[in-house]
């Protein structure tokens, strides 16, 4: 039995309930409960507009399973996740690696390199709108200097979400980036130097010692991104819209345009369950898949 | 004793100086706007400060909402679900009027305007009658007009031997024209100016393939057309413009969007709606160069839907009274003659656009007779449609067919299918 019902609440433990409570009453108010209300409300017909609920039982989720939308949705953002994330942490990772280098003026590329992760998304999308312009863009531009002929990019079924992971991975020296480069300041020098007297060279320290040391960060690194690029929303709502035909439409966007345009909270709220539990099974897999890879030291 | 007084007196203060203001304060009219930002600034800047000082006791808040249609639905109707003080709010009949009346997004408007003697006989009647749900008016008009028009750019018709567009054109004039003005000197297959633009709106489709009598939904709203025959001709002759003839530009050909590439003058005719006038008055900048005819005829006649702008009051209106000297006030003759002689749209009295103040201006005159040209299309939205969802996906077999390339007969059986889907779902 905790020793606290032993002796029963004393004063200082309500003192320390006191001082957690608004964190206590905020997870409450603003988190469980929403997440409650969403999960009965899955279950109904609810539409904000429209007076009074119907209770249709598992009625969303089995139109949800035979909604061509959402299927298409999904694919979307499967192919979007298998193109953003290896390419957002292979690049982030060089980008760290060169910025971990002891160079002149490092401060000042950190500082260029980070400035694209916080540049609104808004405006980078209309940028990046620009830029992939089928027939003024920069990008088929610069293809054409080399005699390519680019791509329709956001006008084109095939490489529309290529273009929208185009725009994201811009972003790649932000947060992730600073993360490898907090990992890497984490792996002993010392081994380094012992591999380096030992006859290793660049690649071999990178491969033996640095990466094997960065694991744990590049498995935080990957969880946030994956569950990062499932909810991606806000590119794909300004630049396209989930065009053309539907080739953009991310899950996020199939979600939001269900409860806020069809105003069907109901199916909306279905639709994110799935997406939760779905993010869940992900990042359990991947917990349980770490345990081969993933090096804690000495553990 | 002393202390009971000076308490008293204290209250009594406090409760002057709450009562005092609250009495004096105006009644505020919260009025929701979803249209261009030269439009709001007339409102915000000119017609504010008059509507306040001709009712002193009436504060105008003018907020603008979203340029975009579906965002402003939204936000009206969580307004409206969440209690959100917004009296007056911007309203089309042909697209939400009906069902935010029969939901009580809206109120009926009659008891105020019988006491206050308005007499709608004044407004277009077709515009009135667009506004009465179940014999009650629900709000008042300042714009009615039919859509679309076929604009044309006159210096490419002056000496190339092709006829303007006039009110007696068939699609196959068009087509023809089309096909005359297209002109690619290199022969690269990538005309520097095209005959004509279409339109990607599923209204203005619609309207041409209601020509070749087709369309996307019964008249009854209860089934689906798009897998007729008569649709496919009609969708086929906008895809033959395109692919076939490339009289006008293909998706892969688009420079911006058709209405910029009619204004810069690369395209010598377009799909588009009165209100497109000072949009291509900015970009040409000579107001002679383009002009307006009727939308063709199709094989089985000429179809044109008739909207209208109006202002109703909302359900979460605080003064319903106030609302509606602002509603009554912004439909005005004075005003509504203000309105169209800033070029914003076409007014809602035939008093108005029949002005001889009007006689100079090249657009009003050439759209009065486009306004005679009957019939109007005025649609019929079953209550158990899921609208936005049929306009989404009316608005992607339409990017399929005309951006994408993809024919429309394989394009049309997929729309037929989802529509009589979404029919027969459970409505909201």
């Amino acid at each position: 039995m905790p020793v606290m019902l032993r002796r029963g609440l004393q004063r200082e433990d309500v003192q320390g309930y006191l001082f957690i409570s608004p964190w206590l009453i905020g997870v409450v108010v603003f988190f469980i409960g929403p997440m409650v209300a969403s999960l009965v409300l899955s279950l109904t017909d609810y539409s904000i507009i429209a007076p009074g609920l119907s209770f249709l039982g598992v009625e969303n989720y089995r139109e949800i399973a035979l909604d061509p939308l959402f299927w298409k949705s999904l694919g979307v953002t499967a192919y979007y996740l298998a193109l953003d994330v290896p390419l957002g942490q292979v690049g982030s990772l060089a980008l760290a690696l060169l910025i971990h280098r002891q160079i002149r003026f490092k401060s000042l590329f950190r500082t260029i390199l980070y400035l694209p992760s916080v540049t609104p998304i808004v405006a980078a999308a209309s940028i990046w709108l620009w830029f992939l312009q089928p027939r003024f863009g920069l990008m088929n531009g610069a293809l054409g200097l080399f005699g390519i002929d680019g791509p329709a990019w956001l006008a084109s079924r095939e490489w529309a979400v290529p273009g929208l992971a185009l725009v994201t991975l811009w972003g790649i020296g932000g947060a992730r980036m600073i993360i490898y480069l907090a990992g890497l300041q984490g792996v002993p020098e010392e081994l380094r130097e012992a591999a380096r007297i030992d006859g290793a060279g660049v690649w071999r320290v990178f491969t033996a010692v640095t990466l094997p040391h960065l694991t744990p960060t590049i498995f935080f690194n990957v969880i946030i991104d994956i569950i990062g690029s499932f909810q991606q929303f806000s590119v794909a709502y300004i630049a396209t819209d989930g065009g053309p035909d539907n080739s953009t439409l991310f899950y996020v966007l199939y979600l939001y345009r269900n409860a806020f345009n069809y105003f069907r909270m109901g199916y909306a709220s279905a639709l994110a369950w799935i997406m939760l539990l779905l993010l869940l099974a992900f990042t359990l897999v991947q917990f349980r898949g770490a345990r081969r890879w993933v090096y804690y030291g000495g553990a | 004793m002393l202390r009971n007084r000076i308490g008293l007196v204290a209250l009594a203060a406090l409760v002057w100086c709450g009562l005092v203001p609250a009495l004096a304060a105006a009644e505020k009219v919260v009025f929701w706007y979803r249209i261009g930002a030269a439009e709001f600034e007339w409102i915000r800047d000119e017609l504010k400060p008059r509507f306040e000082a001709e009712f002193p006791d009436h504060e105008l808040e003018v907020v603008h909402l979203s340029s975009s249609r579906a965002e402003a639905d939204q936000k009206i109707l969580i307004a409206v679900a969440t209690n959100q003080h917004v009296d007056v709010v911007r309203t089309n009949p042909e697209i939400n009027l009906t069902q935010y009346a029969r939901q009580g997004t809206i109120v009926p408007i009659d008891e105020y305007a019988a006491v206050s003697g308005l007499d709608t006989e004044n407004y277009y009647a077709a515009a009135i009658d667009m506004l009465t749900v179940d014999g009650k008016l629900y709000g008042l008009p300042y714009t009615a007009l039919p859509r679309p028009v076929l604009w044309y750019n006159d210096k490419f018709f002056a000496g190339s031997g092709v006829a303007a567009p006039s009110a007696d054109w068939t699609t196959d004039d068009w087509a023809a024209a089309a096909r005359n003005l297209r002109v690619d000197s290199d022969g690269d297959g990538n005309p520097e100016v095209f005959g004509t633009g279409y339109s990607m709106s599923d209204v203005e489709v619609e309207m041409i393939l209601n020509g070749f009598g087709g369309g996307f939904l019964s008249r009854d709203g209860t089934e689906s057309l798009a897998g007729t025959p008569e649709s496919l001709a009609g969708a086929q002759f906008i895809y033959d413009l395109i692919y076939k003839d490339n009289s006008a530009p293909t998706g892969d050909q688009m420079e911006g969007s058709l209405h910029e590439m009619f204004g810069s003058g690369r395209v010598a005719m377009n799909i588009g709606n009165y209100w497109n006038r000072n949009f291509y008055k900015a970009q040409m900048g000579e107001d002679d160069e383009f002009k307006m005819a009727p939308l063709p005829a199709g094989p089985l006649g000429r179809f044109q839907q008739y909207v209208a702008g109006c202002l109703s009051i909302l359900k979460s209106t605080r003064s319903p009274q106030a609302a509606f000297e602002w509603i009554k006030y912004f439909t005005s003759e004075e005003i509504n003659r203000e309105y169209v002689e800033k070029g914003f749209n076409i007014g809602t009295r035939p008093a108005v656009n029949q002005d001889p103040q009007f006689g100079d201006d090249p657009f009003v005159q050439q759209f009065l007779p486009i306004y005679e040209v009957r019939p109007y299309n005025l649609p019929v939205w079953p209550e158990n449609l899921r609208r936005p969802q049929y306009v989404e996906l009316v608005r992607n077999a339409i990017e399929r067919m005309y951006v994408l390339g993809e024919q429309p007969a394989d394009v049309l059986p997929d729309l037929d299918r989802d529509i009589t889907r979404l029919l027969r779902q459970r409505s909201l």
